[in-house]
């Protein structure tokens, strides 16, 4: 589920389809996005898609969105961007949905099993 | 040093070989595959044992009925791997054959020990995905699902050159950093020979993966499990903990166990284990074999 806020919407069907884009995209950037370098030489190791990871088709969940068109009357036309502001918070809940799953906190993106490993092994050895 | 790659290679599905192209590592000639009936098909034995040929599609073996039924652990392997587009193309040779993942293998600016160095940059450089550090020089597992699964079954690999090679004769044992496997210049794979079934053989796969489909696996193990003669054999291959092997290997019984017990099945044990293994093997979704006739009563 999510609500947002971004003032009038002047085209329903494509802020509907931004803001399902913009989950995805924030999915992969909460859970899979990570570009690996070489530390001596700085290249690149993770130069595909078979190496930095995005979401696939399957990995995105059901998605119910609400839109609070109030709010932004004070800006001309009353309405604000919507794709930079639906993906940003997808991380924050995911890691919110871990805390809630698991009792830890985690801090750093993207959430990889072996930092989920850590996190959860620091925890039983404090 | 020898960035890049100028022996001649040989072309299957190409879905490896194509990458290496276009960024420029593989540099040497390309050398087609004449397709034999003997590389294209699965033959089948009188005793019900198969002989697939080197051609044959990831996506024919996880999906041909006689070959799921015969050996299901191997066919659950080829339908977990990559996505439906490379299964369609790659073939069993090309995945046994194909080279190493490592980001530095795979870089034109980086050498590495498969490009002619001597060091392995990943052991001190960034491994996040190395994991055989101490039983060999090059860090960076073997990318085949298929050996190791392959491992599991026993079978035999037969080249242009040689045959009778064990999935251990053809990947070599992770000692030679410099090579994914022990074919040389001109050698290809012609087929793979796996035995029948025996009469109560179970087998199951399981990949660890932190995308739903699609991605190389942080571990993945076979167990094919033969009741009758309450054999136990475990493959394992595992892109998360250290010392592991490069190639897939059988890990020892003890040692099989814990971690068949974790990811696999729940503990063994009890008056009953091949009843109780039955149930639980069953648990994570594997399936009994059908052998075509009769196999050996007894092992």
């Amino acid at each position: 589920l999510r609500l947002l806020s971004v003032g009038r919407l002047a085209a329903p069907q494509l802020a509907r389809s931004q803001a399902e884009g913009s989950i995805v995209q924030g999915i992969g950037y909460a859970l899979y996005e990570g570009r690996q370098i070489d530390q001596a030489s700085g290249q690149v190791l993770t130069t595909g898609l078979e190496d930095y990871r995005i979401p696939g088709i399957a990995d995105t969940p059901d998605m119910d969105i609400h839109f609070d068109e109030s709010g932004f009357e004070h800006v001309p036309g009353g309405a604000v961007g919507l794709g930079e502001v639906a993906t940003v918070p997808v991380a924050a809940a995911i890691a919110n949905a871990v805390h809630n799953a698991t009792g830890s906190r985690i801090y750093e993106i993207p959430m990889r099993p072996d930092r989920l490993l850590a996190m959860l092994s620091m925890r039983i050895a404090s | 040093m020898n960035v890049l790659q100028t022996l001649p290679e040989f072309c299957a599905g190409g879905t490896d070989l194509s990458e290496r192209r276009r960024s420029g590592i593989s540099r040497g000639q390309i050398v087609d595959l004449i397709p034999t009936d003997t590389m294209t098909g699965i033959a089948w034995g009188p005793d019900g044992a198969a002989r697939i040929g080197a051609l044959v599609t990831i996506e024919t073996l996880a999906s041909d009925p006689r070959v799921r039924n015969a050996y299901p652990g191997f066919a659950a392997a080829a339908a977990s791997l990559a996505t439906p587009q490379i299964r369609s193309v790659g073939t069993l040779g090309g995945n046994l054959a194909q080279r190493s993942r490592c980001g530095y293998f795979r870089n034109p600016h980086l050498a590495c020990l498969k490009k002619g160095d001597r060091i392995c940059p990943a052991r001190a450089g960034n491994h996040l995905y190395g994991v055989a550090f101490d039983l060999g020089p090059c860090v960076a597992p073997h990318p085949s699902t298929l050996a190791a699964a392959l491992l599991a079954y026993d079978a035999t690999v037969t080249t242009n050159e040689r045959s009778g090679l064990t999935i251990g004769d053809l990947l070599g044992d992770g000692s030679d950093g410099a090579v994914d496997n022990t074919l040389k210049p001109g050698e290809h794979i012609i087929h793979v020979d796996i035995r029948a079934p025996r009469d109560g053989e179970r087998a199951g796969y399981h990949r660890v993966i932190s995308r739903t489909y699609a991605e190389w696996p942080l571990v993945e193990a076979i167990v094919r499990v033969v009741f009758a003669g309450q054999r136990f054999e475990f493959a394992l291959h595992n892109r998360s903990c250290n010392s592991l092997p490069a190639t897939p290997a059988f890990i020892p019984e003890k040692r099989a166990r814990i971690v068949a017990e974790r990811f696999l099945i729940p503990p063994f044990g009890g008056s009953n284990p091949p009843a109780q293994a039955a149930r639980r093997v069953s648990w994570c979704s594997t399936t009994r074999c059908a052998p075509a006739t009769t196999p050996c009563a007894s092992n």
